[in-house]
C-alpha cells in the first residue's frame, strides 16, 4: 500500500506481512475439578503473543434453597506448567495470575477481564453467571506475553499442563443455603493470539537461528508458601525457595482457615514488612515499610491499576492488601516486555520480616511470588530456559 | 548421586494445610536443587478413614421413582456389614427399598408398577453394584455384586513440577495400593518390581517445601486421617 501512496512518515508502518488471528485449541484430555489435563498447541510459522484458557462450566445445581457462585476462574487452577520442547519453562499459580491481572492492567481493562472471569467484587455478577452454563475466560500472564516467541519447528510444540483445584474450594453458597452444590467443567479450550508469518519471514528467521541461538528475557516465577502460627505478632520467613536475580516480589497474607472460596481473594492487612539479606541487613531502604506506604505510595508507582486502593481506607474495601517490593525501576514495563531495570540476586537465605497489626488470633498463610529475571534460549534445534 | 529424606506429618517441619494430615506442607531444613527424580521408598500410614464418607458421594444414594427423586445421605461411618448399610439407607429413604440376596446382589423393590431409575453415585455404582442410571419397573437387581472394600488405592500427590504419572486426569504422584482395613497400619516399602518415581520437569526448581495431598481413587480429598510418615529418595542431576 505504501509503495503506491505518497504518505507522511507518521503514517508509515514497516512490518512484515502477517495475519493476526486468535486460534482455538480444544484440550487434549478432559478437564475436571480436582484433576489434571493438558492442552497441546502445535501451531507453527507464527508469533505467539497471548494465551487464554476458556472454561465451559455448568450451572451450579443441587441446592434446594439459597444461591451459589463460583470464585473468579483464576482460582480454579492450582498451578499451570508451561512446557516447550518437553521442558517446563515456567510454572504459574492461580492466585499469582489473579494478582498480576488485577495489579498490572489499567482499571478499564480489568473490567473486561473480571466480567468474563467472574468479578471478585460482585457477588451478584458471579451468582448470575453460575445460574446457567457459561464460559469463563482465564487470561494467562505467561512468558509468551513478554517474549512473543516464534513457533516454526516441531521442537516448538507447546504443552499447557493444568492442575485444577477442587469444586468445593471454588463454589461459594449463600448463607443458609441447603443442599450439596454440584458442578462440572464440560470443556476447556486454549485461545491463542498469534501473528501468522509468510514463508519468506519463516525462512529468514530460521536462517538466523541456525547461525546462533536467540535469547528472550522473561520473568520466571519462584513461589513459596509459609504458615505462621496463631499467637505471633511478627514473623521472619526465610525465603529458601527464592534463588536468582529478582526483579520484584509480591506477597499476600490470608488466614489458613479461610484459603478457599471468597477467602481466596480476601487478603489480610499487615502493619509493616522488611526484607533482609543473608547477613540480616535491610535491603528495602534501611527500615521497615508500613502498610499504607506500600499499598498507596509504592504501588502507585509500581502497579498500573487502583486495585490496592480497595482496602480499609477506601469506601470500597475488597481487602486488596497486596504488598510489593521492586528492586527494578519498573515492574510494569518488566512484566510487559521482559526488560530488566535492575535486580537483587537472592541466594535462598534472605528473610521476609512481617509485623502483623496485632497478635494473630489464628494462623495465617503467607504466599510469596518472586519474579526472577530469566531467558528462553531459542535455537534451531532446541528450546530451554536459562537464568541471566 | 542420591539422598534419602524421611518425612513425618507429626513433626514440626510439617504444617496442616486444611486441618488434616492428608493435606500438608513440608518445609526442608536444607533446600535442595538439581533434582532429577524423586522415588517413594516407603510409607507408613494408619488407615482410619471410613469406607462410607461424605465428600466423595459414597454416602449418597438417590433413586428416581415415578419422576420423584428420593435421596438418602448417610453420616460417615465404616461399614463392615452390608445389612447394616442397607438398613441405614432404607431408614433414610423412609421405605425398605433395598435388600441383599444370597448371591451378593442388591435387590431394589418398590411398590408395584413403579418406574425406578438409580441415580449415579459412588455408593450406588461402585459399592452396591448398580450400573449407571440402571432402571426397571417395580423391582430390579444390581448388575454386579456389592463390595464394601472399594478403596483399592489412595493417591499421594506432591505439588512438585513433574511429568504427570496419571494416564488420565487424576492427580497422582505415587499410587498406594491398599491392603489394610480400617484401624490397621499400612506399610509399603519400595518394590523392585513397581518402583515409583516422579521426574522433576523444571531444571531450576528448588525443593525447599512442598505440599502433599492424599486423594482417594476417585480424586476426592480424604478428610479423616492420622499422622503418617514416608521416605523419599532424591536422585540428583549430577
Amino acid at each position: 500500500m505504501s509503495s503506491v501512496l505518497n504518505i507522511p512518515s507518521t503514517q508509515h508502518t514497516n512490518v512484515e506481512t502477517m495475519r493476526h488471528e486468535t486460534i482455538i485449541t480444544p484440550s487434549t484430555s478432559n478437564p475436571s475439578w480436582g484433576g489434571y489435563f493438558i492442552i497441546d498447541l502445535k501451531e507453527k510459522n507464527c508469533i505467539i503473543h497471548n494465551l487464554t484458557l476458556r472454561f465451559s462450566a455448568s450451572q451450579i445445581t443441587g441446592l434446594t434453597s439459597g444461591t451459589a457462585r463460583y470464585t473468579p476462574c483464576w482460582f480454579w487452577v492450582q498451578r499451570i506448567e508451561l512446557v516447550m520442547n518437553n521442558n517446563v519453562i515456567d510454572t504459574i499459580y492461580g492466585n499469582q495470575q489473579f494478582l498480576l491481572h488485577q495489579l498490572f492492567n489499567f482499571d478499564e481493562k480489568r473490567k473486561f477481564l473480571n466480567i468474563t472471569a467472574g468479578d471478585y467484587s460482585s457477588v451478584a455478577q458471579r451468582t448470575a453467571l453460575a445460574s446457567s452454563a457459561n464460559d469463563y475466560y482465564l487470561p494467562l500472564w505467561s512468558f509468551f506475553k513478554q517474549t512473543h516467541l516464534t513457533a516454526i519447528s516441531p521442537k516448538d510444540d507447546i504443552q499447557i499442563r493444568v492442575y485444577m483445584d477442587t469444586a468445593s474450594n471454588n463454589i461459594v453458597v449463600s448463607n443458609g443455603a441447603v443442599g450439596n452444590p454440584v458442578s462440572t467443567i464440560t470443556a476447556c479450550s486454549l485461545l491463542t493470539q498469534i501473528s501468522r508469518l509468510e514463508a519468506p519471514s519463516v525462512n529468514a528467521r530460521f536462517k538466523e537461528l541456525v547461525k546462533k541461538p536467540q535469547h528472550y528475557k522473561f520473568n520466571e516465577l519462584r513461589y513459596g508458601t509459609f504458615n505462621i502460627n496463631a499467637g505471633s505478632a511478627n514473623a521472619s520467613i526465610v525465603l529458601s525457595s527464592i534463588v536468582g536475580p529478582v526483579s520484584f516480589l509480591m506477597f499476600t497474607v490470608r488466614p489458613t482457615n479461610n484459603v478457599s472460596g471468597d477467602g481466596y481473594f480476601n487478603y489480610s492487612a499487615i502493619k509493616d514488612f522488611a526484607i533482609l539479606d543473608a547477613g540480616s541487613t535491610n535491603i528495602v531502604g534501611g527500615q521497615s515499610i508500613v502498610s499504607t506506604q506500600a499499598l498507596y505510595h509504592l504501588n502507585k508507582e509500581w502497579t498500573r491499576s487502583s486495585y490496592t486502593t480497595e482496602t480499609a481506607l477506601s469506601s470500597t474495601n475488597n481487602n486488596a492488601n497486596v504488598y510489593i517490593y521492586s528492586f527494578g525501576a519498573s515492574p510494569v514495563d518488566t512484566l510487559y516486555s521482559g526488560k530488566v531495570y535492575n535486580q537483587y540476586r537472592f541466594i535462598g537465605s534472605e528473610q521476609l520480616q512481617i509485623t502483623f497489626p496485632a497478635v494473630l488470633s489464628s494462623a495465617v498463610q503467607v504466599d510469596v511470588y518472586a519474579f526472577v529475571n530469566s531467558a528462553v534460549e531459542y535455537a534451531s534445534t532446541y528450546v530451554k530456559k536459562i537464568t541471566v | 548421586m542420591t539422598e534419602i529424606l524421611h518425612f513425618d506429618t507429626y513433626l514440626d517441619n510439617c504444617t496442616y494445610f486444611k486441618n488434616s494430615p492428608y493435606d500438608t506442607i513440608f518445609k526442608l531444613s536444607n533446600p535442595v536443587k538439581c533434582i532429577h527424580k524423586i522415588y517413594l521408598k516407603s510409607l507408613e500410614m494408619p488407615i482410619v478413614f471410613e469406607n462410607i464418607r461424605d465428600g466423595n458421594t459414597s454416602n449418597v444414594f438417590s433413586i428416581k421413582i415415578n419422576n420423584t427423586i428420593k435421596t438418602a445421605t448417610l453420616a460417615s461411618k465404616n461399614y463392615t456389614d452390608i445389612n447394616v448399610l442397607l438398613t441405614d439407607i432404607n431408614n433414610a429413604l423412609g421405605y425398605s427399598y433395598l435388600s441383599v440376596n444370597s448371591n451378593g446382589y442388591i435387590i431394589l423393590s418398590a411398590t408395584i408398577n413403579s418406574n425406578i431409575v438409580i441415580q449415579k453415585s459412588i455408593l450406588a455404582n461402585v459399592i452396591l453394584g448398580f450400573s449407571e442410571n440402571q432402571s426397571g419397573v417395580t423391582s430390579l437387581s444390581s448388575t454386579n455384586k456389592y463390595t464394601l472394600s472399594y478403596d483399592n488405592f489412595i493417591s499421594l500427590y506432591l505439588d512438585i513440577p513433574s511429568k504427570g504419572t496419571s494416564s488420565g486426569s487424576r492427580l497422582i504422584s505415587f499410587k498406594i495400593p491398599l491392603n489394610a482395613v480400617n484401624g490397621m497400619i499400612f506399610y509399603m516399602a519400595d518394590n523392585a518390581s513397581f518402583r515409583q518415581y516422579i521426574e522433576v520437569a523444571d531444571e531450576n526448581y528448588v525443593l525447599s517445601q512442598f505440599r502433599v495431598t492424599v486423594y482417594d481413587r476417585f480424586g476426592y480429598n480424604i478428610n479423616t486421617g492420622l499422622d503418617y510418615s514416608f521416605t523419599l529418595e532424591l536422585q540428583f542431576c549430577y
